[in-house]
């Protein structure tokens, strides 16, 4: 027994002679292509990465597909599947694409028989945009292919060998797969010309001269060809356009009477029981989903029922919310009110009147929730229809089960249709139906063919021989039908499928009219009629007969909403469309859709999802690459995280064949994307990652990159995840730092850096700028005290004692080397309140010396009263006899007149401390009062949170339950702000243990 | 918000258009610690001035101008007292 694979057209498997039924999911037969195409044994692990890298659970979805493809290839001792722990390998299979391979060196009838093998694209309708590795594999396999084709044909047709018609069709199909050779095509059009067919000849010559017009090629070989063989008189005849209307097709609706009811009567119990239901409408494609749905809209409307529509693309499968934004844009603005419209910007940024700051995903899924209440309270019931959810992606799914979930007990009835067999290649939808199934919110119609009757009645008006023909070819497919009709009342040749009777009659259409279909065939199975007429050109008042035309004959429609959006009468009519065209015309189609779109776009638009496709299929990875930066931020904001991490993926692929500048640049966008979206699970590797491509940025010489880089990183471990927030002053710090030589760059930034952290304020930005300078730094061999300072100060902020102590030290004798000497009581200073702060008091008693003797130096200023209240301190807290609490109070008396808050605060806090520990609670709150003030003043977060859960503490110790709860709620507010991970750590411990009444551990 | 005395000695007389852009230049420096320059008042001979600041504190005032390069020798945290009009 032989079992053949045939992958040079669409894929079949052929068992004795006999073509087999294929299963119905499409990456079940993508697997298999690939396993048949590449022939040798491959890791499980490998396989679910190409194929179920977003899934829960991918090695059970690969062993749920190659159960779908045992029963096909493999009987009791014949076995062509061999799968064990490791790895699988599809063995002892013949595979059509073998023959065309070896047919470049073999005998002329051979290479003509390798030729005639070829049905048409390599796996043509296989194409999966969202797995990326296995799209890049296709792609490359088909070039090859392609690469191939040409080469055979070139030799076939060189040789002049062979029937005259059979040359022909080689070199018809030579002008197919490669548009744009000019020798080719003239060689097409003189064989036409020899055999006779003069009007296709000429119908070639134009289609050629239009065709290389659009890549700007030269014309100048067919146009040689034209002169030398055009009819000597008369004008051209082409072949007759179709332009009549067929008259074979109902336009109403047919059959399904059963279906329709029961659908009818589920919505009058929604309605009059007030309770949401799910229903899915599931079946093959082409079987009537979306046409029994449109029914059932229409009847709803009539009845005063609100209907919702929105629809999922394949081609969109990435992009969340597809069809919730598309069911919710109809709805007027005014109807949605001022309240929500703020909820549901994140989906209608046209609702968004001025930028709202705080969205939130449970704003966003309230807000439908709330929407579609306010619908079901003034238009009851309310009919929200989902087309197509095997294509659905995940956050639609989400916000579908939280909407139904949340309104039980409203009249509310949500359809879906699914192509059944391809459901279970979407994770996120089969799980949300499973969900509702187990709620028991699901109703489940299957839909299966029509019968003689309805398909009779479906095509009434072909002859009664045609009715039974059609129905016979069609198996009581109605889309088939209606497909086969068409064609028959054409005179157009029928196919043994969908696709075959599209092309068929794709070929009888006026050369414009064809032209149109394949440019909207790229578009998508949904497009913008203007931005058609945009990318086709021409001439207008063509451009709209053109329309019509073809939605006389059934190919398109106009979908009626305010966008003049038009759709395919199917998926498979467009994708029969689309899979025709050659790879170089795809690519060419593509750029200047993606080119349209991105001169036409603002930014993070809804079009960036779309811009980046095109671009990816045009191979223009750059632009490809920006549009997924946009489209994975545009993700974020509508907290569609899962999404935003698959789009900056991608994104990081098509950056990977960019130029070392751009892509630094661009790489470091999407992982902020990819970071903000989920949190890393290596932290300290993505960290690493992104400083190496900082470094490499600022030795590029590429600034801004370097920065942003470096901005990021700190937000990584500050993990306040606003990219934006840095201040006006910043800027102008930087700005200053950015003019000069290498040194005044550094110092410039560490000092900005130093200051900002000296000032509590923009921690994130602070440690970004300090990286930056730091890593200047290095590459220039420069030290700088403030950097040593800046990097003690913010250890200290990340809690890092010994860090903190290690950068004063550095700055200390950096600063005296330099004779800073202002600097160098700065670094000491800190140093001493660092060694006080870890409990080293000898240490700090010793610094102390030093620091007063450096302060003597200083002129005026609140140095030298700092630096005495400093040494009373260690003084006073080593041996209360050595110096009394008034000598300590005089001193600080000395420091509060030269009016230094944060260091009256520094001396005030420890002074309190050491009364609280010796069991004063009253005296300790005296002080830790005054040093509150002190720092609210100069508006310090972090110091303000410290002393707040100080004070928390004493108010307990007293029993001061008023001003505990007073400081307590403050604390608690405060901790919406950005604080140091060591603040925050003693704010938690204290909120816990003022909740349960322990006292917290103390800092 | 306090106000901050600032006193100024100068070797050399100096014109109004230099300390305008002494202030200018030390702008961003201000901003930053939230210091605002109210007024200036100067000395027959241009050698000796005082200038007057809305700060959080004094020390504010003495971290930004050293910061801006701009001399002083000292400066102070003042109560106003307007007199009997």
């Amino acid at each position: 027994m032989s079992v053949e694979l045939k992958v040079l057209g669409e894929l079949e498997v052929v068992r004795d002679g006999a073509r087999l039924t294929m299963p119905q999911s499409k990456k079940t037969k993508a697997l298999l292509a690939y396993l048949a195409v590449t022939g040798r044994p491959h890791r499980r692990e490998r396989l679910c990465e190409m194929f179920w890298e977003l899934a829960d659970d991918p090695r059970g979805s690969l062993r749920w597909s190659l159960s779908k493809l045992r029963p096909l290839l493999d009987e009791p001792g014949d076995r062509h599947i061999v799968a064990d722990r490791e790895t699988v390998t599809l063995a002892g299979v013949a595979v059509d694409l073998l023959a065309l391979e070896k047919a470049a060196d073999a005998p002329l009838d051979a290479q003509v028989a390798a030729l005639e093998a070829c049905r048409g694209e390599l796996l043509e309708g296989l194409d999966m945009l969202n797995l990326l590795d296995y799209q890049a594999w296709l792609v490359a396999q088909r070039e090859d292919m392609r690469a191939k084709r040409i080469g055979l044909l070139d030799a076939v047709l060189g040789s002049s060998a062979g029937e005259e018609g059979a040359l022909v069709r080689h070199a018809r199909t030579r002008v197919n797969i490669d548009p744009y050779n000019g020798e080719a095509r003239a060689r097409f059009i003189r064989l036409l010309h020899s055999a006779g067919h003069g009007d296709e000849a000429e119908e070639q010559y134009r289609a050629g001269c239009r065709l290389l017009a659009e890549v700007g090629a030269t014309t100048t070989p067919i146009d040689t060809t034209w002169q030398e063989i055009r009819r000597p008189t008369g004008a051209p005849a082409l072949a007759p356009a179709l332009t009549e209307r067929p008259r074979a097709i109902t336009e109403g609706f047919v059959g399904r009477v059963e279906e329709l009811n029961s659908l009818l009567s589920i919505l009058e119990g929604a309605g009059s029981r007030r309770e949401a239901r799910v229903v899915v409408i599931a079946g093959e494609p082409g079987i009537g989903k979306t046409s029994l749905v449109a029914e059932l809209k229409s009847r709803a409307a009539d009845q005063g029922a609100t209907v919702l529509s929105g629809a999922a693309f394949e081609a969109e499968s990435g992009r969340p919310y597809g069809p919730w934004v598309e069911a919710l844009r109809e709805i007027r603005a005014a109807a949605i009110g001022p309240a929500l419209s703020a909820d549901l910007a994140p989906l209608l940024p046209r609702l968004e009147k001025e930028p709202v700051q705080e969205h939130s995903r449970d704003r966003l899924y309230g807000g439908v929730v709330e929407l579609l209440a306010s619908l079901a309270h003034t238009a009851p019931p309310v009919v929200l229809s989902f087309d197509d959810i095997h294509w659905a992606d995940g956050a639609t799914c989400e916000l579908l089960h939280y909407v139904v979930r949340m309104s039980r007990h409203r009249p509310l009835l949500v359809v879906l249709t699914a192509r059944d067999g391809e459901l279970p290649d979407n994770e996120a939808a089969t799980g949300t139906l499973a969900a509702l199934r187990r709620e028991g919110l699901l109703d489940e119609i299957m839909l299966g063919p029509f019968t003689q009757a309805e398909s009779n009645a479906l095509i009434a008006g072909l002859p009664t021989e045609d009715l039974q023909r059609v129905f016979h070819q069609s198996a009581g497919n109605p889309l088939f039908a209606i497909q086969l009709a068409h064609a028959v009342s054409e005179h157009a040749g029928t196919g043994d499928s969908v696709a075959q009777t599209v092309r068929d009659r794709l070929d009888r259409l006026p050369p414009f009219a064809g032209d149109v279909l394949r440019w909207a065939a790229a578009l998508g199975q949904a497009f913008s009629s203007d931005v058609l007429r945009n990318v086709v050109g021409g001439d207008d008042e063509e451009f709209v007969a053109t329309l019509e035309l073809l939605g006389r004959h059934g190919l398109i429609r106009e979908t009626g909403d305010r966008n003049g959006r038009y759709v395919f009468a199917h998926d498979i009519v467009r994708a029969a469309v689309y899979d025709q065209l050659s790879g170089p015309r795809r690519r060419l189609i593509h750029l200047k859709i993606a080119k349209f779109l991105e001169a036409n776009a603002e930014g993070e638009s809804d079009s960036a999802s779309d811009i980046a496709r095109h671009a990816a299929l045009a191979g223009e990875n750059g632009m490809a690459a920006r549009a997924c930066v946009h489209a994975g931020r545009r993700y974020l904001r509508q907290f569609a995280g899962t999404e935003a991490d698959a789009v900056a993926k991608r994104g990081l692929r098509y950056a990977e064949a960019l130029s070392e500048q751009k892509r630094i640049k661009i790489t470091l966008r999407l992982l902020a994307i990819r970071h903000q979206a989920h949190r890393p699970s290596d932290p300290e590797a993505a960290a690493a990652e992104i400083k190496t491509l900082a470094e490499r940025a600022l030795d590029l010489g590429l600034l801004d990159t370097a920065r942003a880089g470096f901005h990021f990183l700190s937000d990584l471990r500050w993990e306040v995840g606003d990219m934006t927030s840095a201040g006006t002053y910043i800027r102008r710090a930087e700005f200053l730092s950015r003019t000069g030589n290498d040194n005044a760059r550094i110092v410039g930034l560490g000092e900005a850096a130093r200051c900002l952290v000296l000032l509590d304020r923009d921690l994130p930005d602070a440690e970004a700028m300090l990286l930056e300078a730091r890593a200047l730094a290095q590459r220039a061999g420069i030290e700088h005290e403030s950097l040593e300072d800046a990097q003690g100060l913010l250890s200290q902020f990340h809690g890092d004692v010994e860090g903190a102590s290690q950068g004063f030290g550095k700055a200390r004798d950096l600063s005296r080397r330099n004779g800073n000497r202002l600097y160098e009581f700065y670094a000491l200073e800190h140093l001493v309140i660092a060694e006080m702060e870890r409990g080293r008091r000898d240490s700090a008693r010793a610094l102390c010396a030093e620091l007063e003797q450096l302060g003597e130096k200083l002129r005026d200023g609140s140095e030298l009263p700092m630096a005495r209240a400093l040494a009373a301190l260690c003084r006073y807290n080593h041996d209360e006899s050595e110096v009394t609490e008034a000598d300590l109070a005089a001193c600080t008396d000395a420091l509060r007149l030269t009016d230094a808050k944060h260091r009256l605060s520094v001396v005030l806090t420890a002074s309190s401390r050491i009364h609280f520990e010796r069991g004063r609670p009253a005296q300790a709150r005296i002080l830790g009062e005054e040093a509150l003030s002190c720092v609210r003043h100069l508006e310090r977060p972090n110091d303000i949170a410290r002393i707040l859960s100080f004070l928390v503490q004493a108010c307990t110790a007293q029993g001061d339950d008023d001003a505990h709860d007073r400081y307590f709620d403050e604390l608690l507010r405060l901790t919406q702000r950005p604080l140091s991970i060591q603040v925050k750590r003693l704010v938690d411990a204290t909120l816990v243990a003022g909740q349960t009444g322990a006292e917290p551990e103390s800092e | 918000m306090p106000k901050i005395v600032v006193e100024r000695l100068f070797d050399e007389p100096v014109a109004f258009e230099d300390l305008q852009k002494m202030e200018d230049n030390a702008q961003w420096c201000l901003e930053l610690y939230n210091v605002k320059f109210l007024q200036s008042l100067f000395a027959a001979d241009r050698k000796r001035m005082i200038c007057v600041y809305e700060a959080p504190d004094a020390e504010a005032v003495r971290s930004a101008n050293r910061k801006a390069g701009l001399p002083f020798e000292a400066v102070w945290s003042a109560d106003v007292f307007e007199g009997r009009r």
